[in-house]
Parts: C-alpha cells; structure tokens; sequence
C-alpha cells in the first residue's frame, strides 16, 4: 500500500510538480495552500506518512505549521521536511529546534527528493 | 542699476527654480503610476510563466499516464500470453502421452500384420503344395480304374471263373472313380482357398502399408507439435524481453518526467524573486511620494527618512535565496555571505 504525503505550499506550481512527482512514484498526496488549511486537514482526520511543507506562506507559515503539528495528538513524531527557497541557516536552526526533519533547498530533483523521502518514511 | 540688474536676475533664478521643482515635483509624481504599470506587467508575466508551468506539467503527466497504460497493456498481454502458454504446454504433453500410445500400438499392430503376413504366405505355399498331392492323388485314381477296367476284362474272359474276379473289379473301379471325384473335389477346394488366401495375402500387405504410412504421418504431426511448441516458446521469450525492455524504458522515462519536474521548481523560484522586485517597485513608489510630499513643504529642511540608501539595505533582510543576497552584494560592490546559506539538502 502506498504511503500518504501531505504537500503544504502557496505556489499551484509547486504543489502539481511535487505532486505529480510523488504520484508517478506510487505515492498517495494530499495537499494545501498554507499551513492553516494543512492544520485544518490534519485535524478532520488526515493521517500522512510525511509532511512536505514551504517556509514563506501566507496566513500561517511552515515553521508555525510544524509547531502546531507537533502538538497535535499523535503527530509528535510526524516526519516533516521543509522545501523552500528560503536558504538561510537562522530560519533553518528554527526548523531544526521545531522539529522539523530535514531541510530541502528549491529547486529539488525529483530522484533527489524520493531518495530523501525514503529515508525517512519507513517502508517507503 | 546694477542692484536693480542683480534682483532682477535673482528674481529669474527663484522663477526658473520654483518652474524645476514644480516639473521636478511632476515627474516624481508620474513615477508612481509607472512603476505601478511595471509592477502590474511582471505580475502578468509571473502568472504566464505559472500558467504555462502549469500546461507543462499536465504534459508531463499525460506522457506518465501514456507511458504507464502501454506497460499495463503489456503486462496484459504477456499474462494472457503466458496462460495460453501453460494451456499449450499442457497440452501438449497431454498430446505427447496420447501420441505415444498411439506409436506404441501401431507399432504393435504393424508387427502383428507383418507375422500374420508371414503365417498367410507359409499357408498359402503349403496349401499350393497340396495341389501337387492331389494330383498324384487323382492320377492314382485313373491308373486303378484302368486297372480295374483291365481287371473285368480279365474276369470276362476267365469266364465263371472270374465273376468274383469281376466283382471286386467293378467295386475297385467304384473307388478309384470315388477316390477321382474326391481328388477332384478337393482340388476345387485347394484352388478356391489359395485364391482367398492370396487375397488375404494382397490385403494383408496393404494394411502393413497403411499403418507404415500412418506411422510416418504421425511421426510428421509430433514433429510439427514440437516445432509449434519450441516457436511459441521462442516467441514468448522474446515478447518477455521487449515488455521487460519497455518496463525499464518507462523508469527511465518516470525519471526523466521527474527531473523535468523538479526542474519546473525554478518557476516558484523566479516568481519569489520577481515578488521582490514587485515589492522594490512599491518602496520606489512610496519613496517617491515621500520626496514629492517633501518638495511642496516649505519648511522641508532637505532630511529623507528613511532614505533610498536604507530602503536599498533593508531589502538584504527580507532576501530568502543566496542568488538574491549574491546579486545585491555584487552590485554593491560589498561581500556576499556565502557562510549564512545552508545546504541544498539537509537531514537532521
């Protein structure tokens, strides 16, 4: 059975790439524009294997999403990578003391970005 | 009259200066809807870039989708391939066990036909061989009923004397006519069943014929079975080494998809820097109206804050990418901090 990620970004175009990338590679997705609408998925009942998220988005942003995640019941544990052009070590020092477990640099390949997923996503 | 000439000439200079400013004042003021214009044209071009983007990746995606139904089709096809191969198999071994037998009784029938041949041809001799004794048979038959003629001849002659003679002279040429009807009755016989013999014979050779033929054609049918079955074999492994050629020609393909669309992620990368931009032009914008709001104050003592210097370096603050940060740095002519950028993929 094929593992579940969620995509959390506010560009359409990096939302169908990374999708497309995934489902190609036998992945299910689901996605989101920001990490309010992310947060609200996750708490109607969407359980992912993996969290893919942007830094710099509106309303709520990745590293105020993965704060949030971390609290909710039974997703302390949640792998979540950041994507993201932001490329500066203080934003990723947060990440990383959020919990955040890795940190992907745009533009991603696609092999890259399954090589990384495997390594995180157990059974993947 | 020079200070008349003087103030007259101040009076121009403050004329001429007010005239700038005021068309100074002006073009500051033009300069907010063109860089609104200039704002508005890279946001268009952003989202032609995104829209375009987009259409791209449907491509990508129907090629995917293209790709994967051929392989699915394929291993479709190859499966039902290698059903029909079992079915064949099985089959013919079915056909092979039933062939056997069939050889194996023909075989059997053959040499039956060739030792009843060979026993109807001994018969047949035998009984063309009792024709001669027959004969001899039948010649003894007309030599006693000479010598019984002979014999009443004698006894007619004897008289009297000879009537007894003469009796077993008559009962003699009985027999020997008896024994003639006889020799003649079995010659008949003899004559009648070499005749059907022969034809048994004659009948015998054709059907050893027919099963050598039918052996022969039997022998040709195994052969074109395990022909069938070897080029159905061949045909089958190599229809198995195109699908698993096209299997690995579609991963190739999933891979090359997948660069293409990681490749497709500078997209969001332009359009972030070209928000910057977007933004720089609103600063300019406000800058501007901050100038021309200073212009038409009197008491304007020529101070900016903040001024366009600030504005040009509070823009590092907001950089997310090496390449916004490197640029700046460039132009500047300043150092650019390579050290702060982490790398491009990180595991914790």
């Amino acid at each position: 059975m094929g593992k579940t990620i969620l995509i959390v970004d506010d560009s359409a175009t990096m939302v169908l790439s990374v999708k497309s990338t995934l489902e190609m590679n036998g992945f299910t997705v689901v996605t989101a524009s920001d990490g309010v609408q992310a947060l609200a998925k996750l708490k109607s009942g969407v359980k992912p294997d993996l969290i893919i998220t942007d830094v710099n988005m509106p309303n709520m942003d990745g590293l105020e999403l993965i704060r949030n995640v971390k609290t909710l019941p039974g997703f302390r544990f949640m792998p979540i990578l950041t994507l993201t052009t932001e490329s500066q070590t203080a934003k990723r020092d947060q990440a990383k003391q959020l919990g955040a477990t890795g940190w992907l640099v745009k533009p991603v390949s696609g092999p890259d970005l399954i090589k990384v997923i495997k390594q995180v996503v157990p059974g993947a | 009259m020079n200070i008349f000439f003087n103030a007259k000439n101040s009076t121009r200079a403050i004329d001429r200066l007010d005239h700038l400013l005021a068309v100074v004042g002006q073009e500051l003021e033009n300069l907010s809807p063109y860089f609104g214009v200039m704002h508005q044209q890279l946001i268009g071009a952003t989202q032609e870039t995104e829209t375009g983007v987009m259409a791209v990746i449907g491509r990508i995606n129907a090629v995917h989708g293209i790709s994967c139904g051929q392989v699915d089709h394929l291993k479709k096809s190859m499966g039902q391939c290698m059903v029909l191969m079992d079915v064949i198999g099985q089959q013919g071994k079915q056909n092979e066990k039933m062939v056997a037998v069939i050889y194996q009784e023909m075989h059997r029938h053959a040499a039956e036909l060739k030792t009843s041949l060979e026993r109807s041809l001994a018969l047949s001799k035998d009984v063309k061989e009792l024709q001669g004794i027959v004969d001899t048979i039948a010649g003894i038959a007309n030599q006693t009923n000479l010598l019984a003629l002979n014999a009443a001849i004698e006894a007619a002659h004897a008289g009297a004397a000879g009537a007894g003679f003469g009796v077993v002279a008559s009962e003699v040429k009985t027999l020997s006519v008896r024994a003639a009807d006889s020799a003649c009755d079995i010659a008949e016989k003899i004559n009648s069943l070499s005749k059907r013999m022969d034809a048994d014979v004659v009948s015998s050779e054709l059907s050893a014929q027919a099963v050598r033929e039918s052996t022969g054609v039997l022998k040709g049918i195994v052969q074109n079975m395990a022909d069938l079955e070897r080029r159905f074999n061949t045909a089958s492994g190599e229809m198995r080494q195109v699908i698993e050629s096209v299997q690995t020609s579609n991963n190739d393909l999933v891979t090359q998809l997948a660069e293409a669309l990681g490749q497709i992620q500078f997209q969001d990368v332009v359009r972030q820097r070209v928000e910057q931009v977007g933004k720089a032009l609103q600063d300019l914008t406000d800058h501007t109206r901050l100038i021309t709001g200073k212009l038409a104050d009197e008491g304007w003592d020529g101070t900016l804050n903040p001024t366009l210097k600030e504005r040009l370096a509070l823009h590092v603050g907001s950089y997310v990418m090496k390449s916004q940060r490197s640029i700046h740095a460039a132009v500047l002519g300043a150092h650019s901090p390579d050290s702060a950028d982490c790398p491009a993929i990180e595991l914790f």
